[in-house]
């Protein structure tokens, strides 16, 4: 239901036939599994968000396909959600109604969207916040609610922007742990961007590596490892080198 | 740098230690003065043209107690609510603007040439269209509320962050869900600020325009005053006018912390 496969997909700013146009992505084909947890990596630039946006429904593929459970992507919509970098909280709505606010675009009855709200505050942790406004909560609460939000319309792939990149170094490690713990009680396909290495090695079970522009499929590097994952075990620090290899593979010959 | 230290100079010093409203009651107290010991002394015709507050203070208790003062003020703010109810079409058209490229294209030529015309321009042919009384008074006044209402609230669509708006559609809103649940509420603060400044030029406007074409009003007791050279109820009409717009835009910017706690300019 949840199977994400992304068939031949360019992206091209601009029109094609004319020198002019900008080539983001090209020729990307990617299947991800019900389920599976997946990282895209590489550089600011490489097209890793444009790939996301065309996931997300926000922009379509100059050509290709990207589909859902065998349904094309279209539009955006709670199927395929997003979390965001910035959170994107509503900040004029609490932290209940931000959480039930997919929940009623869904037009759930008011009983059901109140247990589920209640659900996904337990299961990120913010019980004694419902009532709080955004504005209230510091960096990594807020994500939090943004990822109860995006879990409370059950998408069938749930999509993160870089979702920890402003936050500082601890708390990010923290949510990492907890983005973790969260999506083993409910797996979901995810698929996240990121530009360190160390968080696609943390957290996903497929890492693919994209060159830079225009971004193609550079490798894709299965994670074997069992949760959570030792940073100090050999296979990682051996992960890690490999990725590092790819990512900087890819600079020098550019540079 | 820093800054000057308090306690350097005994001038200063004083300074610090004067009570709020000193330099408003010595202003009061020299008004006196002038009014009702050395006018009359220096030139008696002057004397007339400037009562002293303790006058201004008799006649306004007179003209509360009468009723005069409250039936103006009454009929004054019976104007400014009614423009107030027509000015609010600003929001809705501000939102279409806003959101909506190809009607801002459209529309924005028109406010554009419009916007400049101060509303008291619009008087004289507002008498000749609407005859002196309540709706001529009306539509000057709205023409000072819609404008700043309409400007403001097109001016808060423009700023609401696309990614508030990527997560509503990410999270399965449709096109008029996203106008009503977050363009709309973003916008909110703006739009308020938009509202506050109407009614403030809304309230000078409305004087202007009893002034001429009104038979009630604060504008119109204070015009009428004139002819009868009673500069007391001149003042005590100015005050009237000058205290309610305060009152009007203390009312709102209350309302606005109490109905939009979330709006940044009110975070603190």
């Amino acid at each position: 239901m949840g199977r994400l496969s992304i068939e031949n997909v360019s992206k091209i700013y601009g029109d094609p036939a004319s020198e002019g146009a900008v080539v983001a992505l090209r020729d990307v084909s990617l299947d991800i599994p019900d389920h599976a947890f997946c990282a895209i990596l590489g550089h600011s630039g490489c097209g890793k968000t444009t790939l996301l946006n065309m996931v997300a429904g926000f922009e379509r593929p100059t050509f290709g396909e990207v589909s859902i459970g065998g349904e094309p992507v279209s539009r955006p919509g709670w199927r395929n959600t997003m979390i965001f970098q910035e959170y994107a909280l509503f900040p004029w709505m609490n932290v209940a109604e931000n959480i039930e606010f997919g929940l009623e675009m869904k037009k759930l009855p008011q009983q059901e969207r109140e247990e589920a709200r209640r659900t996904y505050v337990d299961l990120v942790g913010l019980q004694g916040f419902e009532t709080k406004y955004p504005r209230q909560l510091s960096g990594g609460m807020r994500q939090r609610v943004a990822i109860a939000r995006a879990l409370a319309v059950c998408p069938e792939v749930l999509l993160m922007d870089e979702p920890f990149a402003a936050l500082d170094a601890q708390t990010r490690g923290a949510m990492q742990d907890e983005l973790v713990r969260i999506w083993r009680r409910e797996p979901k396909t995810v698929m996240l961007v990121t530009h360190s290495i160390d968080e696609a090695i943390k957290l996903a079970d497929k890492v693919v590596v994209l060159s830079r522009r225009p971004g193609r499929v550079k490798d894709v590097v299965e994670i074997g490892l069992e949760r959570p994952r030792d940073e100090d075990h050999a296979d990682y620090i051996a992960l890690r080198r490999r990725l590092r290899e790819l990512i900087y593979d890819d600079f020098d010959e550019r540079s | 740098m820093t800054a000057p230290d308090p306690a350097r100079h005994w001038l200063l010093r004083a300074l610090f230690r004067l009570p709020n409203l000193a330099a408003l009651v010595g202003l009061i107290l020299l008004w006196e003065f002038v009014a009702s010991v050395w006018l009359p002394r220096s030139d008696p015709y002057l004397a007339t043209l400037m009562p002293p507050p303790t006058q201004v203070f008799t006649t306004a208790v007179e003209l509360i107690r009468s009723g005069e003062l409250g039936f103006h003020l009454l009929a004054s703010l019976k104007r400014e609510a009614v423009a107030f109810l027509f000015a609010l079409a600003a929001v809705p058209l501000g939102l279409l603007m806003g959101w909506f490229r190809p009607i801002h294209a459209q529309l924005d030529p028109i406010v554009e040439v419009l916007r400049p015309i101060p509303p008291l321009a619009w008087i004289p042919l507002s008498i000749l269209w609407f005859g002196i009384g309540d709706a001529q008074n009306q539509f000057i006044i709205f023409l000072g509320m819609f404008f700043p209402i309409l400007i403001n609230t097109i001016d808060g669509v423009a700023k609401v962050e696309p990614v508030l708006v990527r997560a509503a559609r990410s999270l399965g809103a449709g096109e008029w869900k996203v106008i009503k649940r977050v363009v709309l509420k973003a916008a909110l603060p703006q739009i308020v600020t938009g509202v506050r400044v109407g009614l403030g030029v809304g309230w000078m406007a409305l004087v202007a325009a009893e002034l001429v074409g009104a038979s009630s009003g604060l504008g119109f007791m204070i015009n009428d005053a004139r002819s009868v050279l009673r500069t007391d109820i001149i003042v005590v009409g100015m005050i009237t006018i000058g205290f309610v717009g305060l009152v009007i835009d203390m009312l709102l910017r209350f309302a606005t912390r109490k109905l939009l706690p979330w709006s940044v300019s009110n975070a603190k």
